[in-house]
């Protein structure tokens, strides 16, 4: 079997970290070895591993610092909600150096922040604030999903002026490769359709691929963009699948009010794509992740959410065909318990 | 103890810089009512003595890091005036090409590699800094220059603690003028040491007084940066700051400042006391005036 995300991170870094011994890897905890991404590496890269205190504003700028005097950082904060404390010193010196500079100091480096789901992370642990970090200047925000999304990261941003953040999703971890894709740094089309477009990030790509499966059984053919850059915004690949389609329907992993999904429907407007119907955004369904088991569904996406809104969209009518896609896709929600991740998700694919 | 004994003229060398900065400074001043240096300034005026002492212990490729008060660590370390005078007009001949105005200045060929003006800031990236050195084996030392205010932020105790648990060739360089803006320190602090916070990392600190003769600044300082390429070593230098914290004007009485205070300190300043000593540093101070002010008045027309 392939390996899978967090497997694959930790095959990349380890060869980023032996090709280039410039770069440093830097983790709080780094022998727990980070949900298996740098399992053991400290030990077999003893002078390019670095403890970190808990003292993350420090730390971030230590990294960014170390970046404009020919180091390669690597951090990795175990939930993105330690990197909010960290904010003062990504936004006040994150690129602003290579500015003042025209570019004599620069900072490569990249940021590896987790965001938590499952298992009662609840409100602290489980927000992936995307939409924050895009608003950093010059800041490039990923959310990968499938290994080869991390390869591409973990390997590019060392040709970059500025910082590179990377939110990795707890449950992408297990995520297979996706396989015949190439990713070049832009978004790109994962499942290939005709008559509605999704346009997803991180875990929302796999249950979107799900969803689409649900879908195609019906004879309808969902297009799914999984549009791991998030910032600076790149929208060429939604454009170009919903000007094919003419529906769109985005998948925000965090808020969706000024969020992602929202600028990717503005960029399709501006750009005149005619739609057949009005697009649709959904997001989490409220401000916070409660922790109990019982309070999943209040905020996360399921594919009964998704499915309706590809309903609204396709204008499916038919109560036979709603009811059965319905059924299914809260099959596929209830497939396993709703706060560990399905493997029926994750791959091969 | 007369002032002839506290400042010896063996270290005139250092007297002749520190009264041209004065002298720039007040030039400054005296231009920026003009309104054509279109940005925020903050003057070392009364801080000023110490820097040629610090910048003649630097070595090339040293790399220093500074707070929004950065005239000070570009006068330390940089002769490149014009262009410290051309960025404060905003001109494209300016050390940052009119980017950053007073409160960014940099000088790369000189080892003023940013500063920050939000406070604390460039103690973060100073340590990036310093843990290159390390990890590629350079023989560079970081200095990371702050104030007194800036040991009130939180990223002051992780960088101490940081630069201690790895051991970093930096120097914690604070610069203790006892006012945030115009809050005292009497009020934000419970004590006005602020080696303390070294103590608390077991880094090793020393502390230079107020008005502590040139010998003394020059040996303590030069000690310092010697073990700094070494280990992380904290040094607290104590000033008072004569004008205001933003602006062009003496500063007697804003906020917590009182006129008791300003005319002592006024009276024990370092530069005010070796202008009352020597006549020769009053001849040097004057033709400075005079240089200074034909170098600013040369950039007061330039188109903005």
């Amino acid at each position: 079997m392939a390996k899978n995300h967090a497997e694959s991170i930790r095959l990349a870094i380890l060869e980023f970290l032996e090709k280039k011994p410039e770069a440093i890897l830097m983790c709080e905890g780094i022998k727990d070895g980070f949900y298996g991404t740098i399992d053991g590496i400290s030990n077999l890269r003893p002078g390019q591993s670095v403890e970190l205190p808990c003292s993350e504003n420090a730390c971030v700028g230590m990294a960014l610092g170390s970046a404009s005097y020919g180091v390669l950082p690597i951090l990795c904060f175990q939930r993105v909600e330690f990197a909010l404390l960290a904010m003062e010193q990504l936004v006040n010196n994150g690129s602003k150096l290579s500015y003042l500079t025209d570019g004599e100091r620069t900072n490569p480096s990249l940021f590896r922040f987790v965001i938590g789901r499952g298992w009662g992370q609840g409100p602290s642990h489980s927000q992936s604030l995307e939409a924050l970090f895009a608003q950093i200047p010059e800041t490039r925000v990923f959310l990968p999903v499938f290994p080869e999304d991390s390869d591409y990261i973990i390997n590019s941003f060392c040709d970059e002026a500025s910082p590179t953040i990377s939110l990795e999703h707890r449950w992408i971890h297990y995520a297979q490769p996706r396989g015949a894709v190439t990713v070049s740094g832009s978004p790109y089309v994962v499942r290939k359709g005709e008559d509605c477009t999704i346009a997803a990030t991180s875990y929302n790509v796999l249950i979107a691929l799900k969803v689409a499966d649900i879908f195609a059984e019906h004879k309808v053919k969902i297009e799914v963009v999984n549009q791991f850059l998030v910032a600076p915004l790149n929208s060429n690949a939604v454009i170009a699948s919903t000007r094919k389609t003419g529906r769109l329907l985005t998948l925000d992993l965090g808020s969706k009010s000024i969020g992602l999904g929202k600028a990717l429907i503005a960029d399709c407007a501006i750009n005149g794509v005619r739609f057949e119907s009005k697009p649709l955004s959904l997001g989490c369904k409220s401000s916070f992740s409660g922790s109990s088991l019982r309070l999943v569904d209040d905020y996360y996406l399921t594919a009964q959410d998704i499915g309706d809104a590809l309903m609204s969209i396709m204008n499916v009518y038919d109560q036979i065909k709603r009811d059965a896609i319905l059924r299914e896709c809260a099959k596929l929600d209830n497939s396993t318990v709703k706060d560990v991740p399905s493997t029926s998700f994750t791959g091969p694919f | 103890m007369s002032a002839n004994y506290l400042y010896p003229w063996k270290y005139s060398f250092y007297y002749k810089q520190a009264v041209k900065l004065r002298a720039l400074q007040e030039e400054l001043a005296g231009a920026y009512q003009y309104q054509r240096m279109r940005c925020p300034m903050h003057l070392s005026i009364g801080q000023e003595h110490w820097l040629p002492v610090f910048g003649s212990c630097m070595r090339k490729g040293d790399r220093i890091f500074s707070t929004h008060r950065s005239h000070s660590m570009y006068m330390a370390v940089s002769k490149r005036f014009e262009k410290l005078i051309a960025e404060l007009y905003g001109l494209k001949e300016g050390c940052l090409r009119g980017k950053g105005g007073s409160m960014h200045l940099k000088d790369l060929e000189s080892g003023l590699e940013s500063s920050t003006p939000i406070v604390g800031s460039s103690l973060g990236i100073s340590l990036g800094s310093a843990l290159a050195s390390k990890h590629l084996h350079q023989d560079v030392l970081t200095v990371t220059y702050f104030g007194d205010g800036a040991c009130e932020e939180g990223i002051l105790h992780e960088a101490l603690n940081l630069a201690s648990v790895h051991q970093l060739p930096i120097l914690f360089l604070c610069e203790n003028n006892m006012f945030s803006c115009n809050t005292s320190i009497d009020k934000r602090q419970p004590s006005n040491q602020m080696t303390r916070f070294a103590d608390a990392h077991c880094i090793h600190s020393i502390r230079i007084e107020y008005g502590a003769s040139f010998e003394s600044i020059h040996e303590k300082l030069r000690l310092a940066i010697q073990a700094a390429r070494k280990e992380p070593i904290f040094v607290e230098i104590n000033t008072f700051r004569l004008y205001e914290h933003c602006g062009h004007l003496p500063d007697p009485e804003q906020g917590d400042r009182s006129k008791f205070d300003y005319t002592d300190y006024c009276n024990r300043d370092p530069i005010n006391v070796l202008l009352r000593t020597y006549d020769e540093l009053v001849r040097e101070y004057k033709e400075s005036r005079g240089f200074y002010k034909s170098m600013i008045a040369s950039f007061q027309e330039a188109e903005i």
